[in-house]
């Protein structure tokens, strides 16, 4: 392990969003296994947005050889997660799946709020490297989650239809960003 | 009070991965232009001090990264390193994190 190991979160950030859209596909897909796929998505989003954060927060921090103790860090907080989930009553059963989402959307907006952040301290800082397009691509991953916030709340179409939109808006834009990285570097 | 600029914006240590991309770009840029990459013109650019530079070097080496012979070499898997290594870096400035 390196002193930047810690950017390994950064690729398993993502990796998690990307087991969330695929829980959301088949949540969509198959009715059957909808619930699963449903609090699936939301552990999975969370974990990306938490690792992701983790990532900047270290970076800024410039902590050196972190990381082992963040992911540890974080199987506690899951394994907490759990079982407050079972403990609180009543016992042994799942709460609601809209009260539960509303307090992973709140995590997930704090998440985001901080990466937001950090990306634009960064944009400050050497404007010319960083990209605008991936603060904006953050910025729509916080208007989908809020949307889906304001869904759980009011179970209206636009909501989730927008909370929908702008979660693939922002991973397309977070796409476009990484494969031109890659593009450009390729072509020179 | 303010502290001086070169306080405030003093560099990270370099990483190991880093490291071995400097060496690998200075072998490369020296082959392109006089034929032949010598050890010290190496050592001086990538700034490092000879026991941590030889150190790396047989590391490199161990890794087939690098060839050792009149001067140095920078193998295909040495090419491709760096290649991969501007892909991952640039991502990495774009998302502010580098």
């Amino acid at each position: 392990m390196t002193q930047r190991d810690y950017l390994l979160g950064f690729p398993i950030g993502f990796s998690f969003l990307a087991l969330s859209y695929l829980f959301l596909a088949v949540s969509a897909a198959f009715p059957s296994v909808s619930e699963v796929a449903r609090w699936s998505d939301l552990f999975s989003t969370t974990y990306g947005f938490a690792f992701i954060a983790g990532t900047y927060f270290l970076r800024r921090r410039g902590a050196a050889g972190s990381f082992s103790r963040w992911l540890f860090s974080l199987a506690v907080v899951a394994v907490l997660v759990v079982i407050l989930v079972e403990v609180v009553p009543p016992f042994g059963a799942l709460p609601g799946y809209s009260a539960a989402a509303q307090v992973f959307l709140v995590v997930n907006l704090g998440l985001l709020g901080y990466i937001i952040l950090s990306l634009n301290q960064a944009l400050r800082r050497s404007p010319h490297e960083v990209n605008f397009l991936v603060q904006m691509g953050f910025i729509l991953l916080a208007f989908g989650q809020y949307s889906f916030l304001l869904w759980t709340l009011d179970q209206g179409f636009w909501s989730f239809a927008l909370a929908n939109l702008f979660r693939l808006a922002g991973l397309v834009a977070l796409l476009i960003e990484a494969a031109t990285a890659v593009v450009g570097v390729n072509r020179r | 009070m303010p502290r001086p600029p070169e306080e405030q914006k003093r560099p990270r240590p370099r990483y190991r991965p880093k490291i071995f991309y400097d060496i690998l770009c200075s072998i490369i840029k020296q082959e392109e232009s006089a034929g032949i990459a010598r050890i010290t013109r190496v050592q001086n650019e990538v700034n490092l001090p000879s026991d941590r530079f030889r150190a790396h070097l047989e590391d490199m080496e161990a890794l087939g990264l690098i060839g050792h012979g009149e001067g140095l070499t920078a193998t295909e898997k040495g090419r491709d390193f760096v290649s991969e290594y501007e892909k991952v870096a640039q991502v990495l400035r774009r998302f502010g994190l580098d």
